[in-house]
């Protein structure tokens, strides 16, 4: 496979890492609002906990391919 | 905000009335000892000091002056109400006691792997870029890139001049993160002050020079100290507590949680590509945070390690062509591991090994008054894993990495501010001691301790100066070789310990004959077949064959007339003990001022 390509794969698989966890972490914390000495137990909104599942999806597409190459680079598959 | 469960020391539970008794001896001591610091300071050149370094040449008027110092601190700290900018200032005068004690009174920058990084910071300054395929650690260059900003911004040619103090300002960065961590921790208590303390006593390991691991291990501070502040639930001090039971947001406002969150994205990702160690010890120190119950923001563990593996697999692409089997070749060889930090390190004469011993003492020390820290938790009663598996947790590299033989260092280095900060607590109790009879043994004992802890770190950290430091003399040398080397020759050394690579990275190759020509019987002939077309020969060298492989004394001038005999090599230069042998058959043509 071309180095180049799995290079942008990564790269595009980090970058939807990255948005999905700023979201998520901008829901998250406006959802939780300010703690408070005896505060119920936070639970996450639904969306929320559906951006957690993309962003692990994408965090072990991302470290896979990321992997991938160093396989692939090591082993001289890769040009 | 400060929610801690642990009572705080016994001096805040005693009335809030205003203490009576004024205390101007603890800054009178203050004042004698930085006196008598600065009066028995003198400068020391690597040929004065023999095999146990530094501590040897020490006038006992410097001596004097640290057991005062931590007097002062004691009874400051023993107080009803220390005096914060007091013991901020003590703490100043304690980085300079112990880290500024070399720069003070050697001729310029010790340790040769710092020159070699300030030329790594030059190249890029000249270039624009890191140079590929030439030593793995320009696969990381944030830290170079960061010093050639600097350089350039500064309109300094290169960062040498700042080497020599480095030190102080990374140990003294270091001390300030450890205070912020423990001060998240603890509270802006005592023992946050003797946690600090503890750390800027016991820091043997000589990672403050100018390198990406000094400067990535502030971060590293800077960004536990905002997690735990910010980041764990319900709030501050709660890893002192028992395991917080649900999902308790902790105890500040979304907007609070979102800037440390910020911040410490931004410190992952200036660590991913300055230091190929310290942004995975960071993910595991808040891995394990996260897995005791207490880090409220589940991703950041990934946030910080994700950035730190695409790097690797993306940027260090030069690093894992050539050297992969330095990373994955350790993985489950505990014993190799343990051979190669312990087993093998103890070479070298008496004296090497006594500062050896003194390391290994000071680390078991540490570890002993940490599990004293442990035991107080649970004897009150508190089940808390978190301090003591986070002050544990950096020695499972043993079982990843050998690190070049140096993980045990590493595994210290990382575990020590957690270790400090239980050490703290059995200390504690011993200065709020109020019995009669019993106060002033106790308030002596823990000076003693501090006194003891102290002068073994100024030892361990000096114990490799006769050969780690350098002169002006060798720079002298270096630089005479550098002026009248042609592109594509060699300046070489005897062994690593030399200013070299300070400058032409790329350009004049700097090699070392002491992993390839480590025989003394054949040395010279060693040489000869590996040419250099510039050796340089300093005391230092003489001292690290003479302690660390056992040669005979003068065995660097013996070579050099041996060299010289050959015909190959002629003398070009000296400056005091220094010298530089050209390779006349390699066109090294010079006009030096060898006699």
């Amino acid at each position: 496979m071309n180095d180049t390509l799995i290079v942008a794969l990564s790269a595009l698989l980090l970058a939807g890492l990255a948005v999905t966890l700023v979201i998520r972490t901008l829901l998250a914390e406006r959802s939780a609002g300010t703690g408070s000495q005896r505060g119920p137990t936070f639970v996450p909104p639904a969306l929320v906990r559906r951006l957690d599942i993309a962003a692990v999806v994408l965090a072990v597409l991302a470290v896979t391919t990321c992997i991938l190459r160093v396989v692939l680079g090591t082993t001289g598959i890769s040009p | 905000m400060t929610t801690a469960t642990v009572p705080g020391p016994a001096a805040a539970s005693a009335p809030r009335r205003r203490e009576r008794v004024n205390r101007p001896g603890s800054p009178a001591l203050a004042v004698l000892s930085l006196a008598l610091w600065l009066f028995g300071l003198h400068p020391i050149a690597p040929g004065q000091m023999d095999s146990v370094g530094l501590i040897d040449q020490l006038s006992l008027i410097l001596l004097v002056a640290y057991p005062i110092l931590l007097a002062a601190v004691v009874i400051e700290l023993a107080a009803q109400r220390p005096r914060q900018r007091l013991i901020a200032a003590y703490t100043a005068l304690g980085v300079l006691f112990v880290y500024g004690l070399q720069p003070a009174s050697e001729q310029i920058a010790r340790i040769s792997v710092a020159w070699l990084h300030a030329g790594f910071a030059r190249y890029i300054a000249d270039h624009g870029q890191a140079l590929g395929s030439y030593d793995g650690r320009f696969s990381w260059p944030g830290f170079f890139s960061l010093g050639a900003f600097v350089s350039r911004a500064g309109g300094q040619a290169d960062l040498t001049s700042l080497l020599q103090w480095a030190p102080v300002v990374l140990a003294g960065l270091a001390t300030l993160g450890m205070r912020a961590l423990a001060v998240a921790v603890l509270g802006a208590d005592r023992r946050a002050w003797i946690a600090t303390w503890l750390f800027l006593l016991t820091e043997w390991t000589e990672q403050d020079y100018f390198s990406p691991q000094a400067t990535t291990y502030v971060l590293m501070l800077g960004g536990l100290a905002l997690t735990v502040q910010y980041l764990v639930r319900p709030g501050p001090g709660m890893l002192l507590s028992p395991r917080p039971r649900g999902r308790a947001v902790p105890l500040n406002t979304p907007r609070d949680r979102l800037v440390a969150q910020a911040a410490v994205l931004l410190i992952a990702l200036g660590l991913a590509p300055s230091h190929q160690l310290t942004p995975f010890m960071f993910a595991g120190a808040l891995l394990v945070m996260l897995l005791t119950g207490w880090l409220w923001a589940a991703w950041l563990p990934w946030v910080v390690l994700i950035p730190a593996l695409a790097w690797f697999c993306l940027g260090a692409r030069d690093f894992w062509q050539g050297q992969l089997k330095l990373v994955i070749g350790d993985v489950g060889r505990i014993g190799s591991s343990v051979d190669q930090g312990l087993s093998q390190r103890f070479v070298g004469d008496a004296g090497r090994t006594f500062i050896l011993d003194v390391r290994v003492g000071l680390t078991c020390v540490v570890a002993l008054l940490a599990a004293g820290g442990w035991w107080w938790l649970r004897s009150r009663g508190i089940r808390s894993w978190a301090l003591p598996l986070l002050a544990v947790a950096p020695f499972g590299l043993i079982a990843l990495q050998s690190y070049g033989g140096e993980v045990f260092l590493r595994c210290f280095l990382f575990a020590l501010p957690f270790a400090a900060i239980l050490a703290s607590l059995p200390l504690d109790d011993l200065l709020a001691t109020t019995r009669p009879g019993m106060r002033a043994g106790a308030l002596a004992l823990v000076v003693v301790l501090l006194t003891g802890l102290g002068l073994a770190t100024v030892t361990a950290r000096g114990g490799n100066d006769a050969y780690t430091s350098l002169s002006r003399a060798d720079l002298a040398a270096v630089q005479f070789a550098y002026r009248h080397a042609a592109p594509g020759q060699t300046i070489g050394g005897l062994t690593g310990d030399l200013p070299l690579g300070y400058a032409r990275i790329g350009e004049v190759r700097p090699i070392s004959f002491e992993g390839t020509c480590h025989e003394l019987t054949g040395m010279d002939s060693c040489i000869l077949d590996r040419a250099s077309t510039f050796l340089v020969v300093t005391p230092s060298q003489e001292n690290a064959g003479r302690i660390y492989y056992g040669y005979p004394a003068g065995w660097t001038g013996r070579l050099v007339r041996q060299l010289i005999a050959s015909g190959k090599y002629q003398l070009v230069y000296t400056q005091d003990d220094s010298l530089v042998l050209a390779d006349v058959t390699a066109g090294a043509g010079v006009s030096g001022n060898a006699p």
